[in-house]
């Protein structure tokens, strides 16, 4: 395991050095003069100079990059350009209102996602499993945009249940702070819940399918029991996978879910910094988003080796 | 000589039995009901974006600032916008944007990635490691994120935003056709290919490329899919289409500051692209279930 581990890190290496070669890329994709496009067109030469020395564009291109890299593996991600604040500092200030919404979406998204694919699998053509599977493949093509927009509709203006913007701490106030993620969660979670359905009713299926379930039907094992212990435990494998790889994408989607519900979270962060031209910010936040990806996809490999003792890793 | 003489006997390329494969696939395709819903709309919406200067009853830019938010009537089957514009008319010229952009990024998509694809698997070696740890760093990020940073570097604008969403989709085609070329160049055919003396770029192209159409058709329509509703997320966002460009996702971003005193601004472009997005889904799965059956469950 421990040799797996290594090996898995050491594949994400080259990985990462690409990843920090786009991120770094951002800032000099930009058609024309970084340093006036982000001033502006009527900034003053002197200031331009100043942002274009302190962000150190007046040196070589491979000195750049690497002086980039060195400092972002101390932490080190620049200052914003509009505020003068540490890009480390406001990431970690809003990255708990992205975690809490990314959590209560993951939360909610499991909660439907599993019981409603394991129904559609042992309820096979059933009218359960065709709702089922037309709403899962709806909850793929939803513009969380627009599920957010009629959401707001529904349960802000016309019933007016819960607050259709604003964020509220939960360690502030419980109440107020679960009402105001209410909405978001289940924007940000709806794609991934019909993601998560149908993986589950597939794995399901297949598995129901084999030679060890009818044996241990043979055995004279019930039907819960079957389901439960053996076919459930087998199915949900590729179900972590997907789980995985939607929480890791999960940060991307807060980005249009922080920006309509008005979230302060690393989404509206980047959002924001995009129209001011802040590229310091823009660079650090899509960094971090990758980084995490990465991570989460890491911990999915490592997942397995634990849910499936037949999963080798050495 | 003896290569010339291999050549003869070896003159078409091997593509598993043409016509009644693709009679096969088409009969499978059309058994699938959903799939045939998809498609038809499909149809509907490329007849309503290249008619749209017949069917759009209003110039989608003209403003009547007296008519501005006017609620679904006869004059407007659909109402109007804050400014007044006709928002079935928006509406139909929106579906040109949307098809465009998620047709051409597409395009871009397959351009870049099927040939980095095809030589990454076929090669193999260092190339094949240099493009695929670089497809794997275009992989690590999320989607939307990767489209966002490169708009934001490149400027918000329509053509920007079909090359970020084309950019985002090159990696999956280029790992996808890598994946089938590794396994069918170990085939017998291709070995025949190559002991018949024929070029790595003929063989590539007239062997082993028609044998790697069908999972990238599926793939394909999936995709359009996908840049559909990433083009109306970054015009939602003030990123893609600018004023006074007809785009779905920027027409739900205006009608969001309406929502209370006029829901119908929201509620027609949101239905446009649920239905347009979920068309290519329908038609991208059942593509798959009648071109692999063995998928289907």
């Amino acid at each position: 395991m421990f040799v797996y581990l290594i090996r898995r890190l050491s594949t994400m290496a080259p990985v990462l050095v690409v990843v920090s070669l786009i991120v770094f890329s951002i800032i000099h994709l930009t058609p024309g003069d970084p340093v006036t496009i982000m001033l502006r067109e009527e900034a003053d030469p002197a200031a331009a100079e100043a942002l274009r020395k302190a962000l150190g564009l007046d040196r070589p291109l491979p000195i750049q990059y690497l002086t980039w890299v060195s400092r972002v593996v101390r932490g080190e991600l620049g200052r914003s350009i509009r505020t003068n604040q540490p890009v480390a500092e406001a990431i970690l200030e809003r990255l708990p209102v992205t975690l809490s919404l990314a959590g209560a979406s993951t939360l909610l998204a499991l909660a439907v996602a599993l019981p409603a694919g394991i129904l559609s699998a042992i309820r096979r053509n059933s009218f359960a499993d065709v709702a089922g599977t037309l709403a899962s493949l709806s909850g793929i093509s939803l513009p969380n945009f627009w599920l957010a927009t009629l959401l707001i509709f529904l349960f802000s203006v016309r019933l007016g249940w819960l607050p259709p913007l604003g964020y509220v701490s939960p360690f502030k106030d419980l109440w107020a702070g679960l009402r105001s993620l209410v909405l978001p969660a289940i924007t940000l979670g709806a794609a991934m819940a019909a993601v998560v359905m149908r993986m589950t009713r597939s794995s399901l299926l297949e598995v129901l399918q084999l030679d060890f379930i009818r044996t241990a039907r043979a055995k004279g094992l019930g039907g819960p029991r079957v389901l439960l212990r053996h076919a459930l435990q087998n199915a949900l494998i590729p179900v972590v996978t997907v789980v995985g790889l939607q929480a890791g994408a999960l940060l991307g989607g807060a980005i249009i879910t922080e920006t309509i519900f008005a979230l302060p979270g690393v989404g509206r962060l980047l959002v924001d910094a995009i129209f001011q031209r802040d590229f310091p910010i823009v660079q650090g936040v899509v960094l971090l988003l990758a980084v995490n990806f990465l991570l989460v996809n890491l911990m999915v490999d490592i997942a397995y080796a634990f849910l499936d003792p037949r999963i080798r890793y050495d | 000589m003896a290569i010339e003489a291999g050549r003869r006997p070896f003159p078409s390329p091997v593509v598993a039995s043409a016509r009644p494969r693709t009679r096969v696939v088409f009969t499978r395709l059309l058994r699938g009901h959903l799939a045939k819903v998809g498609a038809g709309v499909i149809l509907l919406l490329i007849l309503a974006a290249m008619f749209a200067p017949q069917l759009a009853p209003y110039d989608p830019a003209e403003q009547h600032l007296e008519d501005m938010v006017r609620p679904p009537d006869q004059g407007h089957l659909l109402g109007t916008d804050d400014l007044g514009r006709d928002i079935l008319s928006r509406l139909l010229y929106g579906a040109r944007v949307s098809l465009v952009v998620g047709v051409l990024s597409v395009g871009i998509s397959l351009l870049i990635g099927v040939p980095l694809g095809l030589v990454a698997g076929y090669r193999g070696g260092w190339l094949d490691e240099v493009i695929m740890r670089l497809m794997d760093g275009l992989l690590a990020f999320p989607a939307l994120v990767l489209a966002l940073a490169i708009t934001a570097a490149l400027g918000p604008s329509l053509g920007n935003a079909m090359i970020a969403i084309g950019t985002v989709g090159i990696p999956g085609f280029a790992r996808l056709v890598r994946g089938q070329v590794l396994s069918i160049r170990a085939q017998e055919f291709v070995e025949a290919a190559r002991a018949a003396g024929l070029g790595d770029r003929r063989i590539i192209l007239h062997h082993i490329t028609p044998n790697v159409l069908a999972p990238i058709i599926v793939h394909a329509s999936l995709r359009i899919a996908f840049a559909v509703l990433a083009e109306a997320s970054l015009s939602f966002l003030g990123l893609g289409a600018q004023p006074p460009t007809p785009s779905w996702g920027s027409m739900l971003n205006t009608g969001r500051e309406y929502l209370e005193m006029a829901p119908w601004l929201s509620i027609a472009p949101g239905a446009a692209i649920f239905i347009t997005t979920l068309s290519f889904n329908f038609l991208g799965d059942g593509l798959r279930d009648a071109l692999d059956p063995r998928l289907k469950l």
